[in-house]
């Protein structure tokens, strides 16, 4: 009986940690989200990358409707005969990210590149609402 | 739900410094009868970015984040930042730590960890180290 105990406290306090992993990685809002978005501006041009580990580029969508960024698609879960999971903390599954931008976008010229699981996508402004300086004549 | 990104003009926006960030990777472990399948999401660290090094039982993986931050841009929302992924394995005797292969893909750093032909089966494991690194670096 006495035996038993120790690896019962083990057992409690692997839990303790583990509960405290998911209190901290629920406080933390960039985790919450998958995948995790920057968004960078210039008067011209948006960038979004976003961090989207082991997803082939055709199970990724992007959409541009109305202003709004759809980034959505799906990690498949690898799956074998007779394996056995020992830990499993990957986010898998379906996923969707929604972002209103700032600006209207030129929908034909947006491009998107993947590398090493980061995702690039160049939104460049429509043409006829970008800055213009306006020359001041003299009479 | 959708994030609403505000086109802000002046101030207020976020620098993207601080490369020192330890991320820990995400894990995923599978055993199998003659291997255990392990799988690290690591975005951003390309293939020759990737350090795995084995002290003892310990197999230590870690990576940089290769810098994505367009240049003449302004950082406006921010859910990631660059840094370090680090993380350790503590391997059990039974492991044939000789013929550890690694593969990165995707961003996803895939190791595959034979267990040794005349070891006994049940007392293999792959576990997780939880305590954490020394990250003075």
């Amino acid at each position: 009986m006495w035996r038993t105990q120790p690896s019962l406290l083990n057992e409690f306090a692997r839990l303790n940690r583990e509960m405290d992993r998911l209190f901290v990685s629920m406080t933390q809002p960039t985790m919450t989200s998958f995948p995790p978005i920057n968004i960078w501006l210039r008067d011209d041009e948006i960038v979004a990358t976003g961090m989207l580990p082991g997803i082939d580029a055709d199970a990724l969508h992007i959409q541009l409707e109305n202003n709004t960024l759809t980034i959505s698609g799906t990690r498949a879960a690898p799956t074998f005969e007779g394996a056995r999971t020992v830990r499993r903390e990957r986010t898998l599954g379906e996923f969707e990210r929604k972002f209103h931008l700032p600006f209207r976008v030129d929908a034909e010229q947006v491009k998107a590149t993947f590398t090493d699981g980061i995702l690039t996508i160049t939104l460049p402004r429509l043409a006829q609402d970008m800055p213009r300086k306006i020359e001041v004549k003299t009479a | 739900m959708t994030t609403a990104i505000a086109e802000r003009k002046n101030g207020n926006v976020v620098k993207d410094e601080q490369p020192k960030i330890i991320y820990t990777p995400r894990i995923d472990i599978v055993e199998h009868e003659n291997a255990f399948d392990v799988w690290l999401d690591m975005p951003g660290v390309a293939a020759d970015a990737v350090d795995i090094t084995l002290e003892k039982n310990i197999l230590t993986v870690s990576g940089a984040v290769a810098p994505s931050a367009p240049e003449g841009f302004r950082l406006v929302h921010r859910e990631y930042r660059p840094g370090v992924f680090r993380r350790a394995l503590r391997l059990s005797r039974g492991i044939d730590t000789g013929n550890i292969a690694a593969t990165m893909k995707h961003g996803v750093l895939q190791l595959t960890l034979p267990k040794a032909v005349d070891a006994q089966p049940r007392q293999i494991t792959v576990t997780v180290e939880e305590e954490s690194i020394d990250a003075s670096d």
